[in-house]
């Protein structure tokens, strides 16, 4: 008998489920097309000189875990407090998010691991060396990429030497790039680590001066050359040899290794690349009205935009389209003839209007008009490159960096340093695994395509600026390229065939739809023509 | 699935659990499944499902097959509400206050056959919540046009040239003029903003109901990965504004600032491939008329986004 209404009935209801679950359907043969994870090469490690693998360690800054960033960073760049300081972060032009907000202050983090490591240094936490081998190595010279490829042979376990000519360590990073941008305690404490780390500091050795290559070739079992591009190139022009006129190398190391110099109160600088602008920058720091001269217009100027903006502010006057004739010195002033030009266009011919010159009078001349790689270093031994490894024709000598590449970036020559590290290891037939993961990052595969900006959803990403908080910011990081488990194809799945710890994908249920690879942030899911991976029930 | 790990938690408001299991039978790309995937997962599992006709009468499973692991309840198409307050007032006589009874309906039994059972529970205030996921025209039975299809669209009913010559019923109006105590308009292009209000609704007693637009890829024309993209657009051009009413009092939970052309949500979809640029104005115009109307009533914007 049913029971009354008002009657509570112990026996729990079940109305109208089925007694199957569905799961017996497999809905994965429906499918045409399916998707499966494509890794590529994210923009901002595609643009990075050092192709550094950035969303893997912002991944580790999201989660707070410091020694896992700076773990992950190094195996690309040894140094990210001095990149995070001095490069230009070409990651951040070609940054996704530019796209739909802003880009990820990648510049700002690598900084805060760096100096993360660096405070850890400083209260005697250091870097393990796993092991200690009997192979003698010498690094010649002492720039980003000397210093990078010491760094990462003294962590392989070598006894490595740094041979400096000046006396003090560091290269372009110590004399030539100004303080206002790379303060010197961060360079002085990247020093001390790789003290730390038993790479000995030789300064006054110069190559082909009172050292030599032959020599060097029997005394270590592998040598790197990263003597830099320090040669500065002339003007060619008339009355360049008189003493008021320098080149901006020259007068850089001198500001920075603290010589005297006379109060000069107007100077002009010739060129429009970098050194020029931060020799234009460090003399108006001290006190001098500095014009500088460039040959074409602005928009084509060599120098990074961020530098030649600072340098406006600062003060410093541009004259474009001029190029110096002559030089005329007298008593301490010099008298430069310039000529305007009508070429606004990089790689253009320079061609003067005619009867356009002009003088102009200052206390000194720097000219910042390129520099080139000083081959004499080799002495007796005939020594060639090959521009696409860093081997050269000499068993066991490797060079990089400026040397080969011609003035570049910082972020360029500690690649080079770590690209040399890897080939010496590889000739010394050193393992570079540890437990830990290997020292050097692989090898960066340009082969892959880079992963192309998305539409995102502003209700899983929100639009927003840069955050404040280191972790903040690394959560608006897309991993463009590499699936960073963020589970937005798990969220917008409709058939839950996305479950697991690595979001896998169920064939068995998928019906191909799409939704995920369309929502996929970092274009990792594709969908395409596979093999199904499931049993075809209508056969 | 059981015994499998659980995923890292990625999105802390959006549960792990799922009552909804793999292999049912929608349509690949169906929004209508992922909307109540993600409505279940909010609702939880002391639920009982009343499916009136509508795709649900099959993507629930056929007997003996289930899609979900919580009770449902198959009901004749008119009287989906009717079904809905009976269960309920049921279950509170066998003493059970605390199950949700979700009626879940398709636009047809929405907006036109199950209107009047509608009409009186809403007005009874019967304690349930009442879902109509909404693909404009009777998607099920072969694409018939409903009273949900918008202008312009063409259907099994309303096939080109004679396209659909009536605007969409605008069922919102009428289920707030009963003056229940919570509605609200939700798309899963917007997951978190759909399972808030499925989580507010059910600490609200008496009548809730929800409008969710649900993409069709078969009966729209558009692609089976497109539907997320489509539901977000019908917020982004105002086409579907995301908002909910709550004792008459309207709040607007995503209001762009600018809202983008109607002609990005409208020129992917084949059903209204004959609308000319004419007709594309005319329900650019609407929009913009009604939005501004609704911006005028509501009081609050939670999301502000650019």
């Amino acid at each position: 008998m049913l029971p009354r209404c008002s009657e509570t009935v112990a026996i729990p209801y079940k109305i109208g489920s089925g007694t199957v679950p569905v799961l017996v359907n497999k809905t994965g043969d429906w499918r045409f097309l399916t998707p499966s994870r494509h890794e590529k090469n994210a923009p901002c490690a595609s643009a990075c000189p050092l192709h550094s693998g950035i969303s893997i360690w912002i991944d580790r800054v999201k989660e707070g875990d410091w020694q896992g960033a700076w773990a992950a960073v190094s195996r690309y760049n040894p140094f990210p407090a001095i990149t995070g300081h001095v490069c230009y972060h070409f990651c951040e032009n070609d940054c996704s998010r530019n796209h739909y907000d802003q880009s990820i202050a990648v510049g700002e983090l690598e900084k805060e691991i760096g100096l993360w490591r660096l405070r850890k240094f400083a209260s005697g936490e250091k870097l393990p060396v796993g092991r200690k081998l009997p192979i003698r190595v010498a690094v010649v010279g002492s720039g980003p990429a000397g210093l990078a490829c010491a760094y990462y042979l003294a962590m392989l376990g070598l006894e490595v030497t740094v041979l400096e000519k000046q006396p003090v360590a560091g290269g372009m990073l110590a004399l030539g790039i100004p303080e206002y941008r790379l303060p010197r305690n961060v360079l002085e404490q990247e020093l001390a680590v790789l003290r730390s780390l038993g790479v000995v500091f030789r300064n006054g050795a110069e190559l082909g001066r009172n050292i030599t290559l032959a020599q060097l070739r029997e005394d270590y079992q592998a040598v790197f050359l990263a003597t830099g591009a320090g040669k500065e190139k002339k003007l060619n022009v008339p009355g360049e040899e008189n003493p008021g006129v320098i080149g901006a190398l020259e007068y850089l190391a001198m500001v920075h290794l603290g010589k005297k110099l006379p109060d000069f109160h107007s100077i002009l600088v010739v060129g429009g690349g970098n050194a020029a602008v931060d020799a234009a920058c460090t003399a108006r720091m001290n006190g001098a009205r500095v014009a500088l001269a460039y040959r074409r217009t602005r928009d084509v100027m060599p120098a990074h935009d961020d530098e030649v903006r600072s340098a406006e502010e600062a003060g410093v006057q541009f004259l474009f389209q001029v190029q110096p004739d002559k030089i005329y010195s007298k008593s301490g002033t010099q008298t430069v003839v310039l000529s305007r030009t009508q070429s606004s266009r990089r790689g253009e011919r320079i061609s003067t209007v005619p009867n356009s010159s002009f003088n102009l009078a200052c206390d000194l001349v720097i000219v910042a008009t390129g520099q080139d790689a000083d081959l004499s270093i080799a002495g007796e031994e005939s020594l060639s490159f090959n521009g696409q490894s860093l081997i050269t024709n000499l068993p066991g000598v490797f060079a990089g960096g400026d040397l080969i590449s011609g003035p570049a970036t910082v972020a360029a020559a500690i690649g080079a340093g770590r690209e040399a590290a890897r080939a010496m290891a590889a000739y010394l037939e050193i393992d570079q695994s540890t437990p830990d993961g290997p020292i050097i990052a692989s090898i960066y595969n340009d082969s892959i395509p880079v992963a192309e900006y998305e539409t995102l959803n502003p209700s899983i990403f929100p639009k927003q600026g840069r955050a404040v908080s280191p972790e903040t910011e690394a959560g608006r990081c897309l991993s463009c390229g590499r699936c960073n488990r963020c589970g937005v194809c798990w969220v917008f799945c409709p058939d839950m065939a996305v479950a697991g710890v690595e979001f896998d994908i169920n064939l068995d249920y998928c019906k191909g739809c799409g939704i995920c690879a369309k929502e996929c942030p970092g274009g990792v899911l594709e969908m395409g023509v596979i093999d199904s991976g499931t049993e075809n029930h209508h056969r | 699935m059981g015994g499998e790990p659980l995923m890292k938690q990625v999105f802390n408001d959006i549960p792990q659990e799922e009552y909804m299991l793999s292999g049912h039978t929608a349509c690949p790309g169906c929004s209508a499944a992922l909307s109540i995937r993600h409505a279940t997962k909010a609702l939880g599992k002391e639920t009982v499902f009343v499916i009136t006709a509508c795709c649900f009468s099959i993507i629930s499973g056929q007997l003996p097959l289930r899609t979900f692991e919580l009770n449902v309840f198959h009901c004749p198409f008119p009287s989906a509400a009717s079904t809905g307050s009976g269960l309920k007032r049921g279950l509170a006589a066998m003493g059970d206050t605390t199950t949700q009874v979700v009626v879940l309906a398709g636009d047809g039994g929405t907006f036109d056959i199950g209107l009047q059972g509608l009409s009186a529970a809403a007005e009874r205030n019967e304690d349930i919540i009442f879902i109509c996921y909404d693909n404009e025209a009777y998607m099920n039975t072969g694409m018939q046009r409903s009273s949900a299809t918008p202008f312009g669209s063409k259907s099994a009913t309303s096939p080109a040239p004679k396209v659909k010559e009536n605007p969409k019923k605008d069922i919102m109006k009428i289920i707030e003029a009963h003056a229940i105590p919570y509605a609200a308009t939700a798309t899963v292009a917007y997951p978190k903003d759909l399972l808030a209000k499925f989580q507010k609704a059910k600490t609200i007693k008496g009548f809730r109901f929800f409008h969710i637009l649900c993409p069709c890829p078969p009966g729209w024309g558009v692609e089976s990965d497109q539907t997320v993209e489509l539901s977000r657009l019908a917020v982004e051009t105002g086409v579907f504004p995301l908002y909910e009413v709550e004792n008459g009092e309207v709040t607007l939970n995503v209001t762009p600032q600018t809202l983008r052309p109607v002609a990005d949500y409208l020129g992917s979809q084949r059903r209204f491939s004959t609308l000319s640029a004419e007709d594309i104005s005319k329900i650019q115009a609407t929009i913009d008329r009604s939005w501004q109307a609704l911006l005028n009533r509501s009081n609050t914007a939670e999301i502000q986004e650019g």
